[in-house]
């Protein structure tokens, strides 16, 4: 597939002390496909998100999105910019409802400021009502049953939590969406339906980035593999190029003796 | 219970303050005791300055214990634009809002760069620092001796000063009230709620978490300033040792007996905390005792504070 890459990451390279978390990283984002990135545990898969999302800074390379460089951009205008991510473990905000967490996902879609708000409270009202449109859709998508919406998050099941999660990542209308292994903790069932879901939201335009140990699923919805090991990129390719790759095989997917076993 | 499909907390907010307004007026009304009075301003007074403090700890999550400078602040504004400036009573009301608000911003942003116990350490600081500035800078304080004296008696048309400040200070709160209760019900509110679970999940949606955190700092001062020039209209006359670190704790007891979840609960724990003492004067030499065993009694049944837990029980009983 030829097109002009969402996000393009050149180099990226970050250091904790002495260790090379990541380093060199470079491979490009498609809209409308998945991207997935896989690896052993601590190969710095994570990390890589926090570098495109700026949570964490670089200390070599650079990040474009849709040819701008937004390396040196704070979280907040990334996330405004057009990139979404969720968590490994959900991160419900406390307290708040299903809806309203997802609502505040919209929140770069607000139209009035701090000032407009604290002279014309009444903006408010219609200000909620398209976000709660938006918070609406973006659940709905994701399959949430409506009973849930006026829950408070924290209290839902662990599968729904991560489906609220991609729902506020989605209220973002972003351009890249960032999975940290959505899969995790999920049963079979679940995992056939975020499959689907993910193969869906790609279908948008969006580029979706995977990170996920779960090979089966890994495999048969992403169109482009990245494999990371210890913060270097060790492969890249199609899926069928990636099962055939003998170093990647011999660094991540197994020996042959467990293969044949 | 809740089977509404509205998005919006407001209408909902709209009727508990069309009733505070209504039960405020009555008040006003019937009220004839001087002494049951004053406590009534005094609560509504210290009502602005804890919802600021709830928007800010309730709703970001940030403590602070450097409220009670800027309720001198803003007292101190208002003298100041009112003796040496001549400026009417509604622009040194503004003056009141707007400086420590300002003051507040420009504070907020390094201090805010603390958090937890740091923070609280830090803003309480703040509060000391303030005291030495109010004891010190005799010509716009007037020191400790004689302070601030003789701000104008407000009273006109044959009403008196008390009077004036009631419904002046009443006016004041509900403004305050529908101020606060459509910022947290905005994108601002949802934005620091994010924010207050954790501050990466809310830059990683947009929100400019130091502009945020600055922001809230600055309207709970400005809240802040705007009681502190109450209180001083309402007094008359004032030195630092009212706006000591004493009265930021009493504030943020109010928040906490109130409730941290909703902006109603800091009336109600203004209330609560001014009341409280005057009940316990029969007490006596065990008054102080009394008031802190309710206050551990309030903190170990009522962990989410007070006025929730009564407004929950009073759900429970209704809806079953």
């Amino acid at each position: 597939m030829i097109s002009v890459p969402v996000l393009s990451l050149s180099g990226l390279t970050k250091r904790f002390g002495g260790i090379q978390a990541v380093s060199g990283v470079s491979f490009d984002l498609a809209p409308g496909a998945i991207t997935a990135v896989i690896g052993p545990n601590g190969a710095g898969k994570t990390t890589l998100i926090n570098l495109i999302t700026g949570v964490l800074s670089l200390n070599d390379g650079a990040i474009r999105l849709e040819g701008a460089d937004i390396t040196n951009e704070p979280v907040h205008r990334r996330a405004v910019a057009g990139v979404a991510r969720t968590y490994q473990t959900p991160q419900m905000a406390a307290g708040m409802s299903v809806l309203r967490n997802v609502m505040a996902g919209a929140y770069r879609f607000g139209r009035y400021g701090l000032l407009s708000t604290l002279l014309r409270p009444w903006t408010i009202i219609t200000e909620n009502e398209e976000m709660a449109e938006r918070a609406a859709h973006a659940l709905r998508r994701v399959s949430v049953p409506e009973e849930w919406w006026h829950q408070p998050a924290s209290d839902l099941p662990y599968g729904l939590q991560r489906r609220v999660e991609i729902a506020r990542a989605l209220a973002q209308d972003p351009k890249v969406i960032l999975l940290d292994e959505p899969a995790a903790g999920l049963n079979p069932s679940e995992t056939a339906d975020l499959a689907r879901l993910l193969t869906d939201i790609a279908a948008d335009g969006r580029a979706v980035l995977l990170v996920e140990h779960d090979m089966p699923m890994v495999m048969s919805i992403s169109s482009h593999v990245v494999v990371i090991n210890f913060g270097r990129k060790l492969a890249e390719g199609t899926p069928a190029q990636i099962l055939t790759n003998p170093e990647v095989i011999a660094a991540y997917l197994g020996s042959d003796e467990e293969e044949a076993a | 219970m809740r089977n509404s499909k509205s998005t919006s907390n407001l209408r909902h907010d709209g009727l508990i303050l069309l009733g505070l307004a209504i039960f405020l007026a009555i008040l006003g009304v019937t009220l004839s005791n001087q002494f049951h009075r004053s406590i009534v301003v005094l609560s509504m007074i210290h009502a602005i300055a804890a919802i600021g403090l709830t928007l800010l700890m309730g709703y970001a999550g940030q403590v602070s214990i450097g409220q009670g400078a800027f309720m001198g602040v803003g007292a101190y504004a208002a003298a100041f634009a009112m003796q040496q400036l001549s400026l009417p009573v509604p622009v040194a009301l503004i003056g009141a809002i707007l400086l420590p608000g300002l003051l507040g911003y420009v504070i907020g942003r390094p201090i805010l760069r603390l958090s937890g116990h740091n923070l609280a350490l830090g803003t309480l600081a703040l509060g000391a620092v303030f005291f030495v500035v109010a004891s010190q800078w005799r010509s716009v304080t007037g020191g400790i001796d004689p302070g601030i004296v003789n701000l104008p008696n407000l009273g006109f048309w044959g009403q008196s000063h008390e009077t004036v400040v009631y419904w002046l200070s009443a006016v004041v709160l509900l403004v305050a009230a529908i101020v606060a209760a459509a910022l947290v019900d905005g994108r601002f509110g949802r934005g620091l709620e994010v924010l207050r679970t954790s501050e990466v999940v809310a830059a990683c949606m947009g929100v400019d978490t130091v502009r945020a955190k600055s922001m809230v700092f600055a309207i709970a001062a400005a809240f802040a300033g705007a009681s502190g020039a109450l209180l001083a209209l309402y007094l008359r006359s004032f030195n630092a040792n009212t706006f000591g670190v004493s009265l930021s704790i009493e504030l943020l007891m109010m928040v906490i007996i109130g409730s941290l979840s909703t902006i109603w609960g800091a009336i109600f724990g203004a209330f609560a905390i001014i009341i409280l003492p005057n009940l316990l004067e029969s007490f006596d030499h065990a008054k102080l005792l009394v008031y802190g065993l309710t206050m551990v009694a309030v903190m170990m049944f009522a962990p989410r504070g007070l006025g929730e837990t009564l407004l929950r029980f009073v759900r429970s009983r209704s809806s079953s």
